[in-house]
């Protein structure tokens, strides 16, 4: 990282969701705050979309499993400390 | 991989180097369009940077859900692998279960692998990461990944295809891409991550396919990828293309020798002269392209270079 060079937002929330450190992406530093809004857009719309598939994937297969062990499963896949998904598992578990 | 791999050229159509190469993987990783303007920006870091960025980007996609899908892999081990294989199919989707395949034992990977249609197979493997399922995917019979990676072709998958070119034996990948169109083959061949694999490939396909690559590359006005190419093949290789290129149209090797002159790729072509055949040297130092007063005065000049305290390789 270059010393004196203030960090652009949008580059520090790049860094969040790769779960990286900045110096990771030291090469970014120089570019536009606008391009690397983009950027840290494009990837957040990115990973969007594959939460949304994994938790619609997820669901549909707990429909598969015989219902005496649906909501055990549910409960492993989308265990209670994941609030998100907790809404999910349980709908499919009470199906 | 993308979320929404479609059978849309991903390839970097304007041939502007490696760069272009790996912006068009990046936009892959992202579900962006070929075409999408929003990466361009990137084009100034160079090659290296770019594709340190996609490897992030990667990483934290299989990162994301991977607990979850290691529990999934859990649960398959109680159930038969013919209800995994169905359930893998009809519920899981392919990203789910491309995913959950890399953190699976591989010999119960392998096992499910067989009891999946290729079709799912070929789908399921665009959302592979290479670097994670090498192992899994050098498991595999031969004869299921040249059905899967024929589908992939099909589907015009040819950035998932490439990713796997060093992962597969090159011996699948020839069989696979040995009939495809030349543009496809060069995609593919475009998209490639290991040079070394990437050139026991080339090596083991026929005349024919690599003519038919030359002749569509030039056709669609994408000399500059084959010659983009050259840089990471071995010296045989490249000798074996340039005695090909004597056969094919006039204008074809002019397009070829413009592309390298504008490169100025001179030091992964002048080795290859002092290597072909008469005939075949003659044929390329007759070329208008060659024969500018400017050119010969570079080409001079790489000679000096070459030949100076380092023998020409």
């Amino acid at each position: 990282m270059t010393q004196g060079v203030p960090v652009p937002p949008p580059l520090v929330r790049v860094a969040e969701r790769l779960d990286v450190p900045l110096t990771e992406l030291a090469a970014l530093e120089r570019c536009d705050p606008a391009d690397l809004e983009a950027l840290d857009t494009a990837i957040a719309m990115a990973q969007h979309a594959e939460d949304l598939e994994v938790r619609r994937s997820m669901r549909d297969a707990v429909r598969f499993v015989p219902a005496p062990l649906r909501r055990r499963v549910a409960a492993a896949l989308f265990p209670a400390d994941e609030p998100a998904e907790t809404g999910a598992g349980t709908r499919a578990g009470a199906e | 991989m993308s979320l929404t791999a479609t059978a849309t050229p991903t390839g970097p159509s304007t041939g502007t180097g490696h760069v272009a190469v790996e912006l068009a993987r990046l936009r892959h990783e992202l579900a962006l369009g070929a075409d999408d303007p929003t990466l361009d920006f990137l084009a100034e870091l160079g090659p290296t940077e770019v594709a340190r960025l996609r490897r992030r980007v990667v990483d934290a996609r299989h990162r994301r859900h991977e607990h979850r899908f290691a529990r999934l892999a859990g649960l398959t081990r109680f159930v038969p692998v013919a209800v995994c294989a169905r359930v893998a199919e009809a519920a899981l989707g392919p990203l789910v279960a491309a995913r959950t395949a890399e953190v699976m034992p591989q010999p119960d990977a392998v096992r499910l692998a067989a009891r999946i249609s290729p079709d799912f197979l070929a789908e399921l493997t665009t959302y592979l990461d290479p670097a994670r399922s090498g192992p899994l995917v050098a498991d595999l019979p031969e004869p299921l990944l040249v059905a899967v990676g024929r589908r992939m072709l099909a589907s015009a998958e040819h950035l998932a295809l490439g990713g796997f070119v060093g992962v597969m034996a090159p011996r699948a990948s020839v069989e696979v891409i040995r009939d495809a169109p030349g543009l496809a083959v060069l995609e593919v061949a475009l998209h490639a991550e290991d040079a070394g694999a990437l050139d026991a490939v080339v090596a083991g396909l026929p005349d024919a396919t690599l003519l038919r690559v030359l002749a569509a590359a030039t056709d669609a006005g994408r000399a500059a990828d084959a010659v983009l190419l050259l840089g990471v093949l071995g010296l045989d290789t490249r000798t074996r293309l340039f005695e090909l290129l004597t056969r094919l149209e006039r204008e074809t090797q002019r397009q070829v020798v413009a592309a390298v002159v504008a490169r100025g790729d001179w030091e992964h072509v002048l080795p290859v002269l002092s290597r072909v055949g008469p005939e075949t040297l003659r044929q390329l130092l007759t070329l208008p392209e060659i024969a500018d007063p400017d050119v010969v005065a570079g080409l001079v000049r790489q000679t000096a270079a070459h030949a100076g305290p380092h023998p020409v390789p």
